[in-house]
């Protein structure tokens, strides 16, 4: 029987084929991980939004009486309101391109769920519940803008990924917090689709004023917590005429791809680097590159939303004197694309309809 | 070492022992090797350095048996399938396992995964014991369920 068993079991493995796919898949991982460019994990203007977006959250509940989901995972509707500060317009735009996910993992008397996902085909915001079985403990309550996650989501078959992430409590009463993770994921074939993993090892307190994650921290939860999921939303995104020439940093620039969707903005362009390439993938001479300055989304009514460059999460890649930029900005609210009139960058006008 | 030696290496080492845990707990070949994906990537992205091979072994063993059980766990796996769904998983051609290597995957999770870790990939109670944080009691325990169970379903084929 041992013999059968173990002649058996060790006949399944997988395909050459497969095999020789996951050697490439593994290579990039290895090789361009690094030049995506990280955006800071957290920052001030996003605990003053979140603050806001708690007490416009909490102020429906009471007027309303409507009360959260029963259940382990925040609904949807709610999920996306606290995402979006509280707006409860949208909805029709909600329903098409957000998805429950309904994962959850259990380590040390805290389990995590991913609630809900919404986004695009390179980049999305996902919203998970956090609940001490034991009630939350007074470090997280009283410091729960200063929580930083261990860890993170991450599309199988993507080659890097940045953004931000945050923590919000939208109500002190119960035993949950929630963590926001906003990425752009760098991807040639999109991500809708694909497999999404998230791993997160711990929650850690770090001390406001210290700028070092590895100082001043303390553990409130130890995991590890392990998800997985088909990121399977509906992408809306609408690809705009590109071939616009810019210059950046004094060279000559053209716009590749430019797309937009109810929850981002993507803009790829080639920047001719000649002989300098190897110098500008340095990490110093990558803010150049990377910068088109202001970037600002004009709407039928004549309002604008504006943006710094510099606030986008990037990707830069190089090679044949070319350096090649993806800058990514998950918008602060949703927008319908029906309402867009235009997009302003490196002072061109593109028409969106 | 380059990017792309490491990936064949770490592919060639531990492909096909991710596949025999991946087959075991999830019961699964296209599971499996989501798996191996999965595992292998996080390898390949680990930083801290390894003691030596065994080490190395130890933890791909380790990281894949938890992304089993999560998955496991995961509500994921407990959404309910529609009928087209259904109808698609039952249209594939799937190769049927042989009588014993079906029985062993019919045992409940701790007594297969027991008799995995022993028969198939030859480790000892107390190292099944470090690899799964079970007591060796508990493992010892699970084998011999395991075995008995076996022996009920293979008769004279059981030995």
């Amino acid at each position: 029987m041992k013999a059968a068993y173990r002649n058996a079991l060790h006949a399944i493995d997988m395909d050459e084929s497969k095999k020789n796919e996951l050697v490439d898949y593994l290579s990039r991982e290895a090789a361009e991980h690094t030049s995506v460019v990280k955006m800071p994990k957290r920052s001030s203007w996003r605990r003053m939004l979140l603050r806001v977006a708690a007490a416009v959250v909490a102020c429906t509940v009471m007027a309303g009486g409507v009360a959260y989901a029963a259940g382990p995972y925040m609904t949807l509707s709610d999920a996306f309101d606290a995402l979006f500060n509280g707006a409860p317009a949208r909805t029709e735009v909600m329903d098409s391109i957000g998805r429950p996910v309904g994962a959850a993992a259990y380590a040390n008397g805290v389990t995590i769920s991913a609630d809900a996902i919404i986004g695009d085909a390179s980049s999305y915001s996902i919203v998970y519940s956090i609940t001490w079985e034991d009630g939350v403990p007074d470090a997280v309550a009283e410091n729960v803008v200063d929580l930083y996650m261990d860890g993170g989501s991450h599309v199988l078959g993507s080659s890097g990924s940045a953004g931000s992430a945050y923590f919000y409590d939208n109500d002190p009463s119960d035993n949950t917090v929630h963590y926001v993770e906003q990425l752009f994921i760098d991807s040639a074939d999109g991500i809708i689709g694909r497999t999404c993993t998230v791993d997160f090892d711990r929650i850690l307190h770090i001390a406001a004023e210290s700028a070092d994650p590895d100082s001043a921290q303390t553990v409130v939860a130890e995991g590890g917590w392990n998800l997985r999921f088909t990121i399977d939303y509906q992408d809306e995104s609408i690809a705009l005429p590109t071939g616009q020439a810019l210059a950046i940093d004094g060279r000559d620039t053209t716009v590749t791809a430019l797309t937009i969707s109810p929850v981002s903005l993507l803009v790829e362009y080639d920047v001719q680097s000649g002989d300098d390439t190897d110098a500008l993938a340095e990490p110093q001479e990558l803010p150049a590159v990377r910068d088109l300055g202001t970037i600002t989304i004009v709407m039928n009514d004549g309002s604008r939303m504006t943006f710094e460059s510099d606030t986008c999460a990037a990707s830069v890649s190089m090679g044949d004197g070319i350096v090649h930029c993806k800058l990514n900005k998950i918008f602060e609210s949703a927008i319908d694309l029906e309402d867009v009139s235009s997009i302003e960058l490196g002072g061109v006008s593109i028409p969106v309809h | 070492m380059d990017a792309r030696k490491e990936a064949e290496r770490i592919v060639e080492a531990y492909t096909p022992i991710i596949m025999r845990i991946g087959y075991t707990y999830l019961r699964s070949k296209p599971d499996a090797e989501d798996l191996c994906q999965e595992t292998l990537w996080k390898l390949i992205r680990r930083t801290p350095p390894f003691d030596d091979v065994e080490h190395e072994k130890a933890w791909v063993i380790r990281a894949s048996i938890n992304a089993c059980k999560n998955e496991l766990k995961s509500a994921a796996r407990l959404r309910t399938t529609t009928l087209d769904e259904a109808l698609a998983v039952g249209s594939e051609v799937v190769e049927e396992p042989s009588d014993v290597l079906q029985a062993v995957q019919d045992l409940p999770l701790g007594y297969r995964e027991a008799i995995f870790l022993h028969y198939s990939e030859g480790y000892k109670i107390s190292e099944i014991a470090a690899l799964v944080g079970k007591s060796e009691s508990a493992v010892a325990k699970d084998l011999s369920r395991g075995r008995e169970m076996l022996r009920k379903r293979l008769g004279s084929d059981f030995q």
